[in-house]
């Protein structure tokens, strides 16, 4: 799996990307194969988020493609690439705050609504029919992730794990074949965590999804990662199967300053 | 009332408190998974199910809307015949709203230059019908399409700068198109303006107002439909994070001019109906001072709540009567020698007391009424709910602060 032979569904070739003076990712080339969950660990300021925002369009690479499925998708922008399956999460919580949770699942759903624009303005018949199968899907989609209870609530009454949690709900609204997940499990309890943890196991058997994700819990990426990416101060560190990475002196000085051995 | 909080127990005993139809509630829980301060929000057992009132409620609320319409249908009647004029004006004050709603409510897109659009709508049809001699949809139509074509101008605008930045640059696209595309002699027939007759069947003042009032509700319609579809909704959503927007696949440049465009075509079609009150078209009708009532009628309405911004757009119209027949009936009334001062003060001390108070506007004083009436319970959105802390309903912009 690590050998990475097949076409990457995901691949950055040599990243790099310079805010004023500040290189905050430096030829940082990276690959996903499909059905893979690669996590992308680093301290803070290590350029994980930038590398997120470079991969779903946010931010355009100074230098470096970005390649989906063999194509070159490097000047897409954002709202085509989630057209081609890439979905993500923002670290500060990523949903229309002044929706309910439901409303929220249903926006997510926008790419994936047939009726035209204008055929739903006029409230052509197929609008209405479609706009019921949206709100079922949404409803499924929240069944899924447990939060059905919550649907018809307002997000400021939602502690942060649970926002997190309505916004992995939303990004499955638009029904991603890569799911980008940004410290998904801040603001969770520790045995939240790890429920999350067997969750996207479970997403990646049932819905067949990719993902890709940045924790700094490290115990739980080395449990679910197939494949991890440290990266530090801009630049790939190390890559390599958790067990690689738990043992990398490199990995862990980075993390843990000098003269740590290992990681978890 | 406190107990509907506290406590899944008490919940079955208090829900009969707020009126008489929900006893339908089968099962109430109160949201009790640990959320901190979260829970408010009363829910049915099973979130996917619609409330529905009992048969007795239904019909309460069809009557309470059959009263509503038959007052609006009566209203041309009971009015003076002088007065007549000031109901069509109600209404196309209520579609402007609508327009203005779409941009600042849904969109989140300041437009200080709305009398522009209407004005460029109500000279279009009157050229069209005057000068042209086409027939009156033509002239509807072509109001609103040269309405929607400004409109585009400016939301290309607005795709660069915003805020502040856009509040001037539509100042200023009112103000040019007021001293100069209204005083274009040939198209608009300069001051003396231009004549607008109203269509055949609708000529009289009584039937122009039931005309306006069509409009109006096919408006509505359109806004409700453009609400629940994914039109709306994308634009709603553009409007609080357009990176969150984005990163579910909506266009946000397209959806941002869209709004534009669909603002724009409202507010043309307010104008061509504008034109037919007093059937003539003269610049002077659409100064910036009118903008600035569009603006006052939309926020003191209730951003982003079609129902509260019609409502404030039907105050705002009728107000300047209001107070000339205060002034000329009632002796007693105060500082009558500054009758000029009264509409613009009234306008910015409900302007005050609505960004202090209520930043829902009427609409957010009224949602109990508007979810009754639109077949759901008696209850506040918690949100609304002053004592729970929170104020906004979809008005504003995120959190408060």
């Amino acid at each position: 799996m690590a050998d990475h032979v097949e076409i990457p569904l995901l691949h950055a070739d040599e990243v790099s990307i310079r805010f004023g003076g500040l290189q905050a990712l430096d030829r940082v080339t990276f690959q996903v194969n499909d059905g893979e969950i690669v996590g992308l660990i680093g301290p803070n300021g290590a350029g994980k988020t930038t590398f997120f925002n470079c991969v779903t369009g946010f931010y355009t690479p100074n230098t470096g493609r970005v390649y989906y499925s063999g194509k070159d998708i490097t000047d897409y922008r954002p709202d085509q690439r989630v057209h081609l399956g890439i979905g993500r999460t923002f670290q500060q919580v990523g949903l229309v705050r002044s929706f309910t949770v439901l409303e929220n699942v249903m926006v997510a759903q926008h790419q994936k609504i047939e009726y035209d624009t204008g055929a739903g303005l006029i409230g052509a018949p197929d609008s209405w029919y479609e706009e019921r199968l949206v709100r079922e899907r949404a409803f499924e989609v929240l069944d899924y992730l447990g939060l059905l209870h919550l649907a018809h609530s307002r997000l400021d009454n939602l502690s942060y794990g649970t926002l997190k949690q309505v916004e992995v709900a939303a990004v499955l609204g638009t029904d991603p074949d890569v799911l980008m997940l940004d410290e998904p499990l801040a603001g969770l309890a520790p045995e939240e965590g790890e429920e999350f943890g067997d969750r996207i196991l479970e997403m990646r058997e049932e819905l067949g999804l990719t993902v890709i994700v940045i924790e700094h819990h490290v115990p739980f990426m080395l449990r679910i990662c197939d494949y991890i990416y440290v990266l530090n101060f801009g630049q790939l560190l190390a890559e390599g199967e958790p067990a690689e990475i738990r043992k990398n002196v490199a990995v862990a000085e980075a993390y843990m300053g000098e003269g740590a051995t290992a990681l978890g | 009332m406190a107990g509907r909080r506290d406590a899944v127990d008490d919940v079955d005993m208090d829900v009969d408190v707020d009126d008489g139809d929900d006893d339908t509630v089968e099962a109430v829980a109160v949201d009790t998974r640990g959320n901190g301060h979260g829970g408010h929000a009363i829910v049915l057992s099973d979130p996917r199910e619609r409330w529905w009132p009992s048969p007795a409620g239904v019909a309460a609320r069809f009557g309470a809307i059959a009263f509503l319409v038959l007052l609006v249908l009566l209203i041309p009647h009971m009015l003076p015949t002088t007065l007549v004029n000031i109901a069509a004006r109600a209404a196309v004050f209520g579609i402007v709203a609508l327009s203005m709603n779409v941009l600042m409510g849904y969109a989140g897109q300041v437009s200080l230059g709305h009398q522009a659009f209407v004005g460029v709508g109500a000279f279009t049809a009157a050229y069209f019908l005057s000068e042209s001699g086409l027939p009156y949809p033509m002239a509807l139509i072509g109001a609103m399409a040269t309405g929607a074509a400004t409109a585009l101008i400016l939301g290309a605008v607005a795709l660069r700068v915003s805020g502040l930045y856009l509040a001037l640059v539509t100042i200023a696209y009112g103000l040019f198109a007021q001293e100069v595309i209204f005083n274009i002699r040939a198209l608009t027939g300069g001051g003396a303006g231009l004549r607008a007759p109203r269509p055949g069947v609708f000529d009289s003042d009584i039937a122009y107002v039931y005309f306006c009032v069509i409009m109006l509700a096919v408006c509505l319609i359109f806004d409700w439909r453009l609400t629940s579809t994914k039109a709306g909704r994308a634009i709603e959503a553009l409007r609080d994070d357009e990176r969150v927007a984005a990163s579910w696949g909506i266009n946000v440049t397209a959806y941002k001019l869209l709004a534009f465009v669909i603002s724009g075509s409202i507010a043309g079609l307010a104008g061509a109906l504008f034109a037919g009150i007093e059937q003539v078209v003269t610049p002077v009708d659409f100064s910036f001072t009118l903008a600035l009532t569009f603006v006052l009628m939309t926020v003191v309405g209730g951003l982003g709540v079609r129902s509260g911004v019609v409502q404030g757009g039907i105050f705002f119209a009728i107000l300047p009567t209001l107070l000339d027949k205060a002034h000329a009936n009632w002796h007693f009334f105060p500082f009558t020698q500054f009758d000029a001062l009264w509409e613009p003060l009234i306008g910015a001390l409900l302007l005050i007391v609505t960004l202090i108070q209520f930043p829902g506007g009427i609409a957010q004083q009224q949602e109990h009424l508007r979810r009754w009436l639109s077949f759901g319970p008696f209850r506040a959105d918690p949100i609304v709910d002053p004592s729970l802390g929170t104020r906004r309903r979809r008005s504003g912009r995120g959190h408060d602060g």
